[in-house]
């Protein structure tokens, strides 16, 4: 903070001389923060150790023995449930603060171990049997009941990308475009019922004031996967691509409504743009039905014209609704 | 110099100030308007997700007008002065656009930032020589024109990427000649030096108070091109002979360098309580420790993996405790950007990603028809 600035403001009688003290004070007070730095840290060592380890008993399996790691694994998620509960403060369907820095961690080291514990059996002694919906539901629908608990949105992204896994939809942000099968109509079905699911699980959150800070990661997966399924299904042109034009635009009109409602610029910006995307593409669909082959330069100026042309319309659109949004904007 | 208003630039610097000191509890609710009241903004700086979607949506125009004028002069483009008239012209109409917008009172919109950007790259199309063997003159163009929209925008960036051809720039046209290459390192580290010093004594002088966004970034490009430039394994492969064993002279200097460097940078970072210095530090023992692992192998990667990993926890643990209350002037309690950070919730993004849950084997899962289950299983559909 500028202390000249504000001798200025005091000078000016905007700030009480009250104020100009503990300005002062404040400022010289001032302590260097280490806090992203020590964080940073703190998470590369994590990582860093378990790939370690995970090499480690990875080349010494034979001698270690897979009940030897199982035994272990086990130990040390039962003592990081045991830390966490523990510490753990009383329930509430509010946000709750974490008792202390250590705590966030803990709940995270002993999530990821009790998924690799339930891994681990399976892989060896395959517990489920042939069940492998069931290997990968029930660890799930634990991450579910953990995130909850210890209200974590770390654990609750976890939770969603294994309900994806168990639908058989990569939800990772990496993954989503690269390891799914969006030309097997089955899979889009499951995808967008999930992104749907997920949108309404979202919502309730929110109405519901269940656990209301978990909407945004819900609606988060939920409208990047609608989107991306239903356009996928748009670019496939199978018979009645159309009616999955429809679709999409319905649900852009929902997300235009929702972020209106949460006072979300990403939610709107996401909208706009795959909006824009869509309605480009059917607008080069029906084109290219009409344009007579072998004549090419007319139709590319207007289809760089069309671009021009809306793509400034739909600026002039998102300043529009920026400014309507900010009107009685929560969120400075 | 700065094509903002400067007036609205202070104004804004002013209602920053006001912001964070209403947040640390020093002013009051109603001083804190007063204020703001007393120095108004205007014009146009949306939220950042509105910015990349105005960003995106003025590339695709600035494409899509590019495609038009060369539809247009079509059969001219043939010719190497038409194709470069064409980019030219078509950049300072973007650039006179980037200059409208900023009139209007675009202020960091996602509009000026895509012209900027959209014209800088366009004009330096239409400069740069297409023949062989040109690096250095191409760099050298670059750096001018990126330094003039640094002094125009104040974009980090820009001035980032201004730095980077003048170092570029010189250490190509250096390395045409043999006598100049084994000097290219100790070139580097003194053109970095000397950068970083301009910056340290420009940074806080009230006349540069426009650029005040500039500096970190130049200041932490500096210090990692002068680590770089001493850095062994760079050094080897920028003077390294391969008939003598890829060796560079002066070994034992470039391997103090790497190990040192570092070292110094928290040190100076802890003991002056500067933070670029801090941070760029830290990143810098993870190069180091690289550089060394990629000649010796003394340790097997996963005891490396395991030691490392326990070192930083017991350190980070320690010091968290440590600091539990502020000592020495230094504290962990979250910064300013701590609640911006939360906001995109970018956490548990990355943990979503980094921390996937590892399935039990995925040969084996088969849901009925769609693969693609547990994030992985590729290429069986």
């Amino acid at each position: 903070m500028d202390l000249e600035q504000f001798r200025r403001h005091f000078e000016a009688g905007l700030i009480s001389e009250e104020s100009l003290k503990k300005v002062t004070l404040a400022e010289t007070n001032r302590h260097f923060s280490v806090h992203w730095e020590l964080r940073t840290l703190l998470y590369l060592g994590v990582v860093l150790l378990t790939t370690g380890l995970g090499i480690l008993i990875y080349k010494n399996i034979d001698s270690i023995g897979h009940e030897a790691i199982i035994t272990a694994i086990a130990v040390g998620c039962a003592a990081c449930f045991y830390y966490t509960v523990k510490r753990k403060p009383a329930f509430a369907w509010s946000k709750v603060q974490s008792p202390d820095t250590f705590y966030d961690y803990i709940v995270l080291l002993a999530c990821t171990l009790l998924v690799t514990l339930a891994g681990y059996l399976q892989f060896r002694y395959t517990l489920f049997g042939t069940h492998y919906g069931l290997a990968l539901f029930l660890p799930m629908a634990a991450l579910f009941v953990c995130a909850y608990t210890f209200d974590h949105l770390g654990i609750l992204s976890m939770a969603i990308t294994g309900l994806g896994a168990w639908v058989g939809v990569a939800l990772t942000p990496l993954d989503i475009l690269r390891n799914n099968a969006f030309d097997n109509p089955v899979f889009l079905f499951k995808a967008i019922a999930l992104a749907v699911l997920l949108v309404l699980l979202g919502r309730v959150s929110g109405t519901k004031q269940w656990k209301p800070h978990f909407a945004f990661t819900y609606e988060h997966f939920g409208i990047h996967l609608f989107f991306i399924a239903t356009y996928a299904e748009m670019i496939l042109e199978r018979p009645g691509h159309y009616a999955w034009f429809l679709l999409l635009a319905a649900g852009a009109v929902y997300v235009y409504w929702l972020s209106m409602r949460s006072h979300s610029f990403y939610f709107l910006t996401l909208m706009a743009l795959y909006s824009y995307l869509a309605v480009s593409t059917i607008i080069m669909q029906v084109w290219d039905q009409y344009v007579p082959k072998g004549e090419w330069v007319g139709p590319l100026s207007l289809l760089f014209m069309y671009f021009i042309v809306t793509a400034i319309l739909l600026i002039l659109l998102l300043v529009r609704w920026h400014k309507k949004l900010k009107q009685d904007d929560r969120i400075p | 110099m700065i094509a903002y208003h400067k007036q609205q630039l202070d104004n804004r610097a002013i209602q920053e100030d006001v912001v964070a000191a209403f947040r640390r509890k020093a002013i009051t609710a109603e001083e804190k308007q007063a204020i703001i009241n007393a120095y108004p903004t205007r014009g146009y700086s949306p939220h950042f997700a509105i910015r990349v979607g105005l960003f995106v949506l003025t590339v695709v125009i600035a494409m899509c007008v590019l495609g038009i004028g060369a539809l247009c002069m079509m059969s001219g483009l043939d010719s190497e002065a038409a194709l470069r008239s064409l980019l030219i012209i078509t950049g300072l109409v973007a650039y006179g656009g980037m200059e409208f917008y900023i009139s209007q009172g675009h202020f960091h919109s996602g509009v000026d930032d895509a012209l900027r950007w959209t014209s800088a790259g366009l004009l330096l199309a239409g400069m740069a020589p297409f023949e062989r063997d040109t690096e250095a003159t191409l760099l050298a163009v670059s750096c001018v024109l990126a330094g003039l929209f640094t002094l125009r925008t104040a974009d980090p960036l820009m001035a980032v990427a201004s730095f980077l051809s003048l170092l570029g720039s010189v250490l190509f046209s250096l390395h045409q000649d043999i006598a100049g290459q084994s000097t290219l390192p100790f070139t580097g580290m003194a053109l970095s030096a000397i950068v970083y010093s301009a910056m340290r004594y420009l940074h806080h002088k009230p006349a540069c108070r426009y650029y005040k966004g500039v500096f970190p970034w130049v200041l932490t490009a500096s210090l990692l091109t002068f680590y770089m430039a001493g850095n062994y394994a760079v050094a080897a492969a920028m003077t390294g002979n391969p008939y003598e064993g890829n060796a560079p002279a002066h070994m034992p200097f470039y391997w103090t360098f790497t190990a040192l460097v570092p070292v110094v940078y928290i040190f100076l970072g802890i003991r002056f309580k500067d933070a670029i210095l801090l941070r760029t530090g830290l990143g810098l023992v993870a190069a180091a420790i690289f550089t060394v692992r990629a000649y010796y192998h003394a340790l097997p990667l996963e005891w490396a993996l395991v030691i490392a990993g326990a070192v930083l926890i017991f350190i980070s643990y320690m010091l968290i405790r440590y600091l539990k209350t502020p000592r020495h002037g230094f504290s962990d309690e979250p910064g300013e950007d701590a609640s911006r950070f939360t906001k995109l919730q970018l956490e548990s993004l990355i943990i979503s990603q980094s921390m996937q849950a590892p399935a039990a084997p995925q040969d084996h899962f088969d849901f009925g028809g769609g693969s693609g289950g547990g994030g992985g299983a590729g290429g069986t559909f």
